[in-house]
């Protein structure tokens, strides 16, 4: 059901603005990185930091055709990846704060509960908002934030991704991590 | 009121950058007396410094964590054999267990399939047969069913009764357990551990989450997965914390361990007891008696204290089963019940209301209290296994570190630095440090040797530096140099600032310990993550680059590829990190001969330029990387006026970097000038004596320089010092072709042809041919075309054997194609008085013109002043 080939095709589909593309693909992507992540905590290893970038990777073989989707868009790739990132950590965040909050005593046995860190979900809440808010004034740090913390990747490689310098990228970052934590203490 | 956000971020920059005392004065130029401005940019400033809270982090860590905590549902629905997985049940440490549907017998059962990883671990898997083996010899009503051992494609799995019900863990968090409910489950438990210890099955992982209660209150103890019978040698015992820890399964499961488990001792059924009463406990109380926040102090309660008294917690719970469960706890096992059986008859007593004898006295055992410390090192220990390769009781001398050519009015930091660092390396594990006050000279020609200092102190290893002026300012270089055997560890060359020497001085430290291969301890992390914020750096950046540079030190084909390796990680984790760069660069123009592998000479040169470039588009300042860049202009483009530029550059902004006096050394001798060329060879050389390739490339020098005598003298020294050194022998054999001792050449040739084709065939060939052995050079010709079918062989090496076979009309083409395409080593047909003999042919010399020197050029201070010695 969800061959590389169907998730190529929704990739290119999202890509050309079809918005229903990207509800289909969420769960496929969801699922694998599930899969992976499973693997990665089972080791045990502190150093999860390491892998990430292996985790990413591994997730874009696994999941894209690669005969048909070009190695250029590999950082394209990256840029899909974090978004889909953002959005599948947010929806943990709201469904745990929304249980929080309506303190509906739903029994989930430990092994299917997801579980945030504590506070993590409404830090990460009021991240995503500043960050729309940091959109609209300025759209490219918006981008930095959303490919360097969502996606994990590295200065070079957003600087790849958004064709800009490395160092235009280090200083997008460093102001938008300045605005944006400015944002969440005033915010919150 | 709407502030211009370029301004804005400009001057945010800048606040940022300027050192927080002179900030204000900075806004105030920078704001004139726009408020609102200011108050924008000191509020981000402000932000700034206290961090990005979540941003700090990585939203991919983050999600590892909440998806590996989450359920994994990708099994589901698959069909495997005659089952179909219908829902996940649980996890264990190694295995997943699901729901299926058995279509053939139509009957629901439980698959444990390994998980994860562990799918293709064969360790793993044995263990997984090992659990069916020993629960199919048991047939107990409280023990679950196994109906078989399956492999059906990659998948490898126990077939289970399955059990409708919920864990007793879920029971306990739910519920709160009355003793007339408690002592009939424990019953049950505990039977089924007698039938199991009768059978010579110890559990080993008895817990809440591997016992099944079912709606009619029916026991069922699940989980063999770590049982084990009762070994019968000593071997099979000794697997335990090891392997466990191994799988990960220690850290779940280490709050029911018994003291002598986690000790990883030889274990019997009493550990199955004291785990049993870790169950109970938690049954009557709620919680486990050793509960703690960490593995650290949970292992330190269960080796070293007493839990809380059951009755203080739990004010309900049966004077009886207090006794019990303290029985069940005891530290030494032999004061524990020594039989499952002996406990079942007490709980038996307990649920007939029968008051069981007192016990004579409440022994403490205190035995343990150290234990938890030295597991603890042990724990260590292992890491540092992991970590690196610790050498045993190393000692390390620190010698003073001098100034040299500062003017007087400028304090020399040195002595202070030195005893900064005597105190940084005491801390060190592993290592003993000895200094000495006295100042041996150890810098120059006529230098005393480190290493007799080194023996003198009974030391391994010995550290020194010098304190010089560079172009930008101060440079402490320090040296790492072997004892035993004289070798150059490592140099490293560091910016002085005398503001901040204590953050070098840890660093150097640091970077000690690397070399050394020395534990990694918690200050160095600290300091590792410290350096990281005060150079913008990112910290594993740092690390991989120290590594790399510690392969560097060693170049050769594997180690230049581990440096690479290391320092392209480096560049990927932190794109702008200047050194990283350079350190690529090094390594790649190292790659331009055929004996560093496969890379083509013209990839190695793009690679390297790339790199060179980067690092000088980050930092200006580094020796490494205009020297890298010079090499690439000199050898890739063969542009030796802007190679002389950045040579000279290299050298005035570190003169100690002996890399950028041999690049130059044979700058100066390809374009004629033998004088400054030797100056500066000789100079590379006693900055770098240990290292042969300086050594080496003097040794060329003089063979270019046509004095054959001195440069025979000089190879042999080499030999000598460094006997393994491959180099050295191929340079030797073209020193005796000039000293007419073509058989001693053809000899070396040989042996290096035989060893490796690529690299001997062409001077072999050679030789051949220039002693009229025909056939012999014909054969190598033919090997080497052969050998071209396979692995890339430059032209070159083929038209130098056409050459020794004086066939010029095949030779010059194959010669010219390589000059055309500035393949490195073609330059030497220019230089080389192996191809003398050949520049009286008209064609030849129009091929291998000799190349000019640079108009306008003046060799470095550096030549001049040590030319005039």
């Amino acid at each position: 059901m969800s061959s590389p080939n169907d998730i190529t095709d929704l990739l290119v589909d999202w890509n050309n603005g079809d918005e229903l593309a990207l509800e289909k693909l969420l769960p496929l992507v969801e699922r694998e990185l599930h899969r992976l992540a499973h693997s990665y905590m089972r080791r045990e290893n502190p150093d999860h930091t390491l892998q990430t970038t292996a985790l990413i990777n591994e997730t874009y073989l696994r999941l894209v055709d690669q005969k048909k989707v070009r190695w250029q868009n590999r950082a394209h790739f990256f840029g899909i990846a974090a978004q889909i990132m953002r959005r599948i950590l947010l929806n943990y965040a709201r469904d745990q704060n929304r249980q929080k909050r309506g303190g509906r005593a739903i029994h989930v046995s430990l092994s299917e509960a997801v579980v945030m860190p504590a506070e993590k979900d409404r830090e990460l809440i009021s991240l995503n908002d500043a960050l729309n808010r940091l959109e609209a004034l300025d759209e490219r740090k918006a981008k930095v934030v959303e490919l360097r913390y969502f996606g994990g990747l590295s200065v070079e490689e957003v600087a790849e991704v958004l064709k800009v310098s490395p160092i235009t990228v280090m200083r997008d970052w460093q102001f938008a991590k300045a605005w944006l934590a400015r944002e969440m203490q005033n915010g919150s | 009121m709407a502030v211009d956000l370029r301004k804005l971020e400009e001057i945010f920059h800048g606040a940022v950058t300027v050192e927080p005392d002179s900030r204000a004065d900075y806004l105030d130029s920078a704001c004139h007396d726009d408020d609102d401005l200011r108050h924008e940019v000191e509020s981000l400033v402000a932000a700034y410094e206290s961090g990005g809270g979540l941003l700090e982090e990585n939203a991919v860590t983050l999600a590892l964590e909440v998806l590996g905590k989450s359920s994994n549902d990708s099994m589901i629905g698959q069909e495997i054999g005659p089952y179909k997985i219908l829902s996940a049940l649980g996890q264990g440490g190694m295995g997943s267990v699901y729901l299926a549907q058995d279509s053939r017998l139509d009957r629901k059962v439980a698959l444990k399939f390994l998980s994860g990883e562990f799918v293709m671990d064969n360790w793993a898997k044995r263990q997984l047969i090992k659990e069916a083996q020993a629960v199919a010899r048991l047939d107990h009503p409280n023990i679950c069913a196994v109906y078989g051992f399956d492999e059906i494609g990659d998948h490898s799995f126990i077939v289970m009764q399955h059990i409708e019900g919920q864990t007793l863990a879920d029971l306990i968090r739910t519920h709160a357990l009355k003793p007339d409910r408690i002592v009939p489950l424990a019953q049950q438990i505990v039977s089924a551990l007698a039938e199991a210890h009768a059978h010579g099955i110890i559990h080993r992982d008895i817990k809440p989450k591997n016992i099944m209660v079912t709606p009619s209150e029916q026991v069922k103890v699940l989980d063999f997965g770590l049982a084990k019978t009762v070994p019968k040698t000593l071997d099979d015992a000794t697997e335990s914390i090891s392997q466990l820890s191994k799988s990960g399964l220690l850290v779940g499961t280490i709050a029911y361990m018994s003291p002598e488990q986690l000790r990883g001792e030889k274990l019997d059924y009493r550990s199955d007891i004291f785990s049993m009463g870790t169950v109970l406990y938690e049954m009557a109380c709620g919680r486990n008696p050793y509960v703690h926040k960490t593995n650290a102090e949970i292992i330190s309660a269960i080796m070293s204290r007493e839990p809380e008294s059951l009755r203080e917690v739990s004010l309900n719970c049966p004077r009886d089963l207090e006794r019990i469960v303290d029985k069940c706890l005891r530290k030494d096992r032999a004061e524990r019940y020594q039989s499952a059986v002996e406990l079942l008859i007490d709980l038996d007593n307990v649920q007939k209301g029968i008051t069981l004898p007192l016990p004579i006295h409440k022994y403490v055992n205190v035995r343990y209290a150290g234990l938890a410390a030295m597991l603890l090192l042990i724990f260590a220990v292992i890491m540092a296994v992991y970590r690196s390769w610790p050498r045993s009781d190393h000692t390390l001398a620190i010698l003073p570190i001098v100034c040299e050519g500062l003017d007087p009015s400028t304090q020399c930091m040195g002595p202070a630095m030195t005893q900064n660092l005597v105190r940084a390396f005491s801390h060190r594990s592993g290592l003993r440090v000895t200094s000495s006050r006295i100042e041996p000279s150890l810098w120059g020609p006529q230098a005393a040797s480190p290493e007799k200092v080194g023996r003198d102190l009974n030391a391994d290893t010995v550290l020194y530096g010098r304190i010089r002026r560079g172009e930008k300012g101060l440079i402490l270089t320090t040296r790492l140099q072997s004892v035993k055997d004289g070798s150059r560890i490592a140099e490293e060359s560091y910016a002085l600032n005398p503001d901040q020497t204590s953050m070098l001085e840890q660093q150097l430290s640091l970077d000690t310990a690397y070399y050394l291969h020395l534990p990694i301890n918690e200050d160095d992390k600290n300091l590792l993550s410290a350096l990281a914020v005060q150079q913008n750096r990112n910290a594993e950046a740092m690390q991989l680059y120290a590594t790399g540079r510690m392969y560097w030190s060693k170049r050769d084909g594997e180690n230049i590829q581990s440096a690479i390796n290391n320092f392209r990680q480096a560049t990927e984790k932190d794109p702008l990190f200047a050194r990283a760069w350079a350190g690529l660069a090094d390594c790649y123009v190292f790659m331009n001969s055929p004996a560093y592998g496969e890379l083509t000479s013209k990839d190695a040169m793009v690679k390297a330029e790339f790199a060179a470039k980067q690092a000088l588009a980050i930092d200006d300042g580094l020796a490494e990387a205009h020297s890298a860049y010079a090499t690439v202009l000199m050898k890739g483009r063969w542009d030796w006026e802007n190679a002389e530029k950045e040579f000279k550059k290299a050298i005035a902004v570190n003169p100690d970097y002996s890399p950028a006096h041999w690049g130059y050394s044979n700058l100066l001798s390809h374009t004629g000038r033998m004088p400054e060329a030797l100056a500066e060879s000789e100079l590379a050389m006693n900055l770098d004596p240990f290292y042969p390739a300086a050594t080496m490339n003097h040794c060329r020098t003089l063979y270019y320089a046509r004095q054959f005598d001195q440069a025979n003298t000089c190879l042999d020294r080499l030999a000598a010092e460094h006997p393994t050194y491959a180099g050295g022998k191929y340079m030797h054999g073209m020193v005796y072709i000039e000293l007419g001792k073509l058989q001693e050449a053809t000899q070396i040739y040989e042996e290096i042809y035989a060893r490796d084709k690529l690299y001997g065939g062409a001077m072999l060939g050679f030789c051949y041919g220039i002693a009229n052995r025909r056939s012999e050079a014909e054969r190598v010709l033919a090997e080497m075309r052969e050998l071209a079918k396979t692995r890339w062989v430059p032209d070159q090496e083929l038209g130098i054997i056409y050459l020794g076979l004086n066939d010029l009309d095949r030779a010059l083409p194959l010669l010219k194609k390589s000059i055309e395409e500035k393949f490195p080593p073609s330059q030497a047909l220019s230089v080389s008085p192996m191809f003398d003999r050949f520049r009286s042919d008209r064609r030849f010399a129009a091929l291998a013109r000799p190349f000019r020197p640079p108009s306008n050029s003046v060799p470095s201070s550096a030549s001049v002043s040590t030319s005039t010695k």
